[in-house]
């Protein structure tokens, strides 16, 4: 898949998380473009090695550092996603040729929260969702669109309702398939991803 | 089980190209509870409440105006499928 099209997803891939990755994947995919995330990728080669070939790949990135933060008393904030963004940044600035035109959007929690940790990213294109998958749409549309002005993008109000429906077939067909919430809930990311394309190629010609 | 890919790929295609006019969700959007024909961009009915919005979503199911009613939570997954 070309550079143009891949965009870097790099957050994290816990159970909580999945309610906010669901629709970043969605309104990738409904704006033309291809979701790369290290889990859906074969895993012969080291965690690392995959991500830094996945930046390589994709002119776009969107960074969430929202969970760049303890949850809990002794717990200790995760470190990955600003540590990959500065690969991300690393590989923009250093490497030449295609790669000086990626395009990051970092994504957290607040406005201002990342300022206290990490305040050297200030003048990026920063979002903020508060945990809400609607939010995480709008930006992520608005974004996309801001940098694709040749393109009509659906609006993001279109692709929440959009993504409620796939939401209901998924659990629809996948019942009618004898999978169990387990069966579910350990679903491979390439293969949720491949029904999100099959969906949408078929809904845009509706 | 051994999964049939191809075979849930045709479903999704399908699917995809038939949005099910029959079914109404129940939904957030921009703050406000909505009702929500399938296929439609806009919201049949807006409320302050999403008790409000199940109440007069079921009177849809009742009176034979839906087939389904789906019921998301703030996060956009399904709560509740009501079939009629």
């Amino acid at each position: 898949m070309s550079f143009e099209k891949n965009v870097f997803i790099n957050c994290p891939f816990d159970e909580d998380y999945k309610l906010l990755l669901k629709p970043i994947l969605f309104t990738i995919i409904q704006c033309g473009l291809h979701p790369k995330i290290a889990e859906s990728e074969d895993s012969g080669e080291a965690r690392i090695k995959r991500i830094e070939k996945l930046i390589e790949e994709s002119q776009y990135s969107i960074h969430d550092l929202s969970r760049m933060r303890a949850s809990s008393k002794g717990e200790i904030a995760r470190f990955n996603m600003p540590f990959e963004l500065g690969l991300d940044f690393g590989c923009k600035r250093f490497k030449g040729g295609e790669h000086s035109n990626k395009k990051s959007l970092i994504l957290d929690f607040s406005k201002y929260r990342y300022q206290k940790a990490i305040s050297d990213i200030s003048g990026n294109d920063i979002g903020f969702h508060n945990s809400r998958p609607e939010n995480a749409i709008r930006e992520l549309r608005n974004w996309l669109q801001k940098l694709n002005h040749s393109q009509k993008f659906p609006s993001a109000n279109k692709m929440w309702m959009d993504y409620l429906e796939f939401n209901d077939v998924f659990l629809e067909i996948m019942k009618t398939q004898h999978f169990n919430k387990e069966d579910v809930k350990k679903m491979p990311w390439s293969e949720f991803i491949n029904y999100i394309f099959e969906w949408y190629e078929a809904r845009k010609k509706v | 089980m051994e999964r049939n890919t191809e075979e849930i790929a045709a479903m999704f295609r399908k699917a995809g190209a038939s949005p099910d006019k029959n079914n109404v969700h129940v939904l957030i959007s921009n703050g406000h509870w909505k009702l929500v024909k399938e296929g439609n961009n806009r919201a049949t009915a807006i409320f302050n409440s999403k008790e409000e919005a199940i109440s007069e979503a079921k009177k849809y199911g009742k009176s034979g105006n839906a087939k389904a009613v789906i019921i998301h939570t703030v996060d956009g997954e399904v709560e509740k499928r009501l079939q009629y």
